[in-house]
């Protein structure tokens, strides 16, 4: 079943949102971010660094290959960014630290109060998808740190893509305080609250360049990495059953090789290529990027040891090409511009595809066994 | 660009009391504002994040928003990250 949403409850009272239970986080790891404090009614408030440094830069390269990659956090709550004056800015973001990098380091004006809600460590527009950035988070920490009173302001201003669970009439019902969606990219920020807080249409709309789709490679390459030992040993017990019932440890270590070019295939190079390759389903752009990789694979097969049986090459192919297709289709959860409609109808038929090429592949490996 | 002849969205202009919210919050720019109403511009951009149906004040938009991940629907509705 897919999950969809239709919107906050228009009934929803304060005293619900306030009951959610808090999360605590540690606030030792980000120490080096904090410049100092200031005080406000008796909050004690952290001021944070614009400044980049070697643990901010390796955290943000760990994250990026997948280390850590689900609890780079922060504490949510009220921090100050530049000097104190009566007239700063409310930025809400989200507590994904790669995200406050972005954003800590394009603020470049006086001061800013940057107003940060508990997203479990997940970027702004998944957490919006997932809800967590979402307008009962939001009310719940205007109502916490008391932000109207507290900071003397009418509005919040949100980055545009944490607009899709949020109900602009629910908060200021709640909470007295108006939304104000600012631009999509947090460097674009500063342009926007110079120019009366009125974005220009670029800065609205999301694009998705191959320097962004190149950052996402690694991730996506590492996390299907881990496969490569079981496929590993899959290819030992094939190659025991195929040639002669010897073990053999060497040999499965080349046949493992066009797994880990597939794998390439699907987590690196789809995402570079992707507006080039025809097709509009993911998985059939995958498997024609495929396509070639799987002629390189037979043509060049004395170095990978797969032997010369075609019937053998044909089931290996399917194998790959379904590999490299369920990969690209894996795709769509990091693309800035696939609906969920269209994603349900690929993934209720790629399944099928699945299923019937696999039960072929696996027909033809049986069958060349015996033949 | 991508398969967008299912997408869901629907706007009841008859509702719409042009506060053009809808315009601001998409990502893809499928709406603009005529004649003090919103219009849907560009269906086959739209990725049905629903930012348009949560913002809107008089409920005049309808999608089946979700999140447009394969790896959530093969896991049975959400992803994990």
């Amino acid at each position: 079943m897919v999950e969809t949403y239709s919107g906050c409850k228009p009934d929803i009272q304060l005293s619900e949102i306030m009951q959610r239970p808090e999360t605590a986080y540690d606030l030792d790891w980000i120490e080096h971010l904090i410049e100092g404090y200031t005080e406000l009614e008796g909050f004690k408030i952290p001021i944070i660094s614009r400044k980049m440094n070697m643990k901010d830069y390796l955290g943000s390269l760990m994250v990026r290959i997948g280390i850590h990659r689900m609890d780079y956090h922060f504490p949510p709550g009220l921090y100050l960014i530049g000097e104190q004056r009566s007239d700063l800015p409310v930025i809400v973001s989200c507590n994904y630290k790669l995200t406050l990098d972005a954003l800590r380091t394009a603020l470049m004006g006086t001061g800013y109060w940057l107003l940060i809600l508990d997203t479990k460590g997940v970027n702004v527009w998944c957490a919006a998808g997932k809800g967590t950035f979402g307008t009962e988070e939001l009310i719940f920490q205007l109502t916490k740190w008391r932000i109207k009173e507290l900071l003397n302001v009418k509005s919040v201003i949100l980055p545009q893509l944490g607009a899709s669970r949020m109900t602009p009439h629910i908060i200021r019902k709640l909470t007295g305080l108006h939304v104000e969606y600012g631009p999509v990219r947090a460097d674009d920020l500063d342009a926007f609250l110079n120019n009366n807080r009125v974005a220009s249409e670029a800065s609205r709309t999301v694009m998705f360049p191959w320097k962004e789709r190149l950052v996402l490679t690694p991730v996506e390459f590492m996390m299907n990495v881990r496969y490569l030992l079981p496929i590993y040993l899959f290819m030992i017990f094939w190659n025991y059953i195929n040639f002669g019932f010897q073990l053999e440890f060497v040999q499965p270590l080349f046949q493992t090789l066009p797994w880990l070019l597939m794998m390439f295939t699907g987590a690196v190079l789809f995402p570079l290529m992707l507006p080039l390759l025809p097709t509009k389903p993911f998985s059939t752009k995958g498997m024609i990027l495929g396509l070639p990789m799987v002629i390189f694979v037979f043509a060049y097969s004395e170095w990978f040891c797969l032997g010369g049986n075609i019937l053998q090459w044909l089931s290996w192919s399917v194998a790959y090409l379904l590999y490299v297709g369920y990969l690209a289709l894996n795709f769509t959860g990091s693309t800035t511009f696939t609906c969920l409609s269209g994603v349900d109808f690929e993934v209720g038929h790629f399944k099928k595809v699945m299923k019937y090429g696999g039960i072929a592949s696996a027909c033809m490996m049986a069958l060349s066994l015996f033949l | 660009m991508y398969i967008s002849h299912l997408v869901t969205l629907n706007l009841d202009t008859s509702k719409c009391v042009g506060c053009g919210l809808c315009k601001i919050v998409c990502p893809h720019r499928v709406f603009e504002m005529e004649d003090k109403k919103a219009k849907i511009m560009k269906k086959e951009s739209c990725i049905e994040c629903g930012a348009c149906m949560s913002n809107c004040p008089v409920g005049a938009i309808d999608v089946k928003a979700g999140v447009g991940c394969a790896q959530a629907i093969f896991n049975g509705g959400s992803c994990n990250c």
